[in-house]
């Protein structure tokens, strides 16, 4: 710790900065957001699932903990942040609540900046940044996960599909079954599969396996990209 | 559950499998680190904001065997002394010495009166 003095020594805040203490408070803050968000994920239901959301709700404990860290009891500066806040508020409409978080973020940092805890304010950016990546390199949040959507005609009973999963099984980690459609007068089934491939350069591949399937006709295939689930 | 007549699965590229690996993976490995460094800076830097115990007072009261006039005090106030450690001296006053003294004081009295 005696290295790092010179970076430890510099918070000018009223009360002298506990190290341990600040660190043990945002690490905790970084894992209880984590379990929130799993819990949001297995129990949310409805349409209005959002993956940003979800990274909003691991980003923001951290960032409330820092910005108490840095008030420390302050009332003229929680009135100033939250002026702030509104100013920027006023003019910019966010729809996002991630970009909420962001905005939250370069805030609190200007805040220990101009409270003289520079300290507070190098080591925040660095956790807030190393937290923002993750959770974009993992793409945390995201729910139903899959590389392509195959839409097919099955003209053969339904109880000889075991033919057609085969193939899909070959190609793909996760199969499913997102869509079936048969009704009265129309020979056979549309089928339509959400695929996470096992190797996502070999889309051609798969899809001429299917159409050499007997009783396969009209394949279609259509990629997810990474943005399909918001 | 592969059944009998099962295709073998094509291979899987490494780069394929990182990805997996970061997004189902990573997530878990990186909360099970917090958690340890959690504990282990719980357990190391926080400490109970207040503290409950019982003083007791130890009292001792010292006495003289004879009458007499403190003299040179060796200890100071609130200072530890131990059994048979000298804190003071006792300067006595002879009896025989205070009668006589009265006795002188009552036989000047009659003179003294007008």
């Amino acid at each position: 710790m005696n290295g790092l003095d010179w970076f430890f020594n510099g918070d000018y805040g009223s009360a002298a900065p506990n190290w341990p203490a600040m660190f043990l408070g945002l690490l905790l803050a970084f894992g209880a957001g984590q379990i929130i968000a799993w819990v949001y994920m297995l129990t949310h239901s409805g349409l209005s699932y959002s993956r940003s959301f979800v990274n909003a709700l691991i980003i923001m404990p951290t960032l409330v903990s820092l910005v108490m860290m840095v008030l420390s009891n302050n009332l003229i500066t929680a009135f100033g942040m939250m002026a702030v806040f509104a100013i920027v508020r006023f003019r910019n409409i966010l729809r996002d609540t991630l970009d909420t978080a962001y905005i939250l973020s370069v805030l609190v940092i200007g805040m220990a900046c101009g409270t003289q805890k520079f300290s507070s304010a190098v080591l925040g950016c660095g956790l807030l940044s190393m937290v923002l990546v993750f959770l974009w390199y993992t793409s945390f949040g995201s729910r139903h996960r899959y590389d392509i959507i195959v839409n097919l005609h099955w003209a053969r009973s339904m109880k000889e599909i075991e033919d057609l999963r085969r193939i899909l099984s070959r190609h793909s980690w996760k199969t499913h079954l997102a869509n079936q459609r048969s009704h009265e007068g129309y020979e056979g089934t549309d089928l339509s599969y959400r695929l996470l491939l096992r190797d996502s350069n070999r889309v051609e591949d798969l899809l001429s396996e299917l159409r050499q399937v007997t009783g396969v006709s009209r394949v279609t295939s259509m990629l997810a990209e990474d943005e399909s689930e918001l | 559950m592969a059944t009998m007549d099962s295709l073998p699965p094509i291979p899987t590229p490494v780069a394929q499998r990182w990805r997996e690996f970061r997004i189902q993976i990573l997530p878990i490995i990186t909360f099970v680190a917090i958690l340890s460094m959690t504990v282990m800076m719980w357990r190391n830097f926080v400490q109970p904001s207040g503290l409950a115990g019982d003083a007791e007072v130890v009292k001792a009261n010292v006495i003289s065997l004879h009458d007499g006039v403190v003299d040179e005090p060796r200890a100071e106030l609130s200072q530890s002394v131990t059994n048979s450690q000298v804190i003071g001296t006792i300067v006595g006053t002879d009896p025989d010495v205070l009668k006589a003294a009265v006795a002188t004081v009552e036989a000047e009295l009659p003179s003294t009166r007008p």
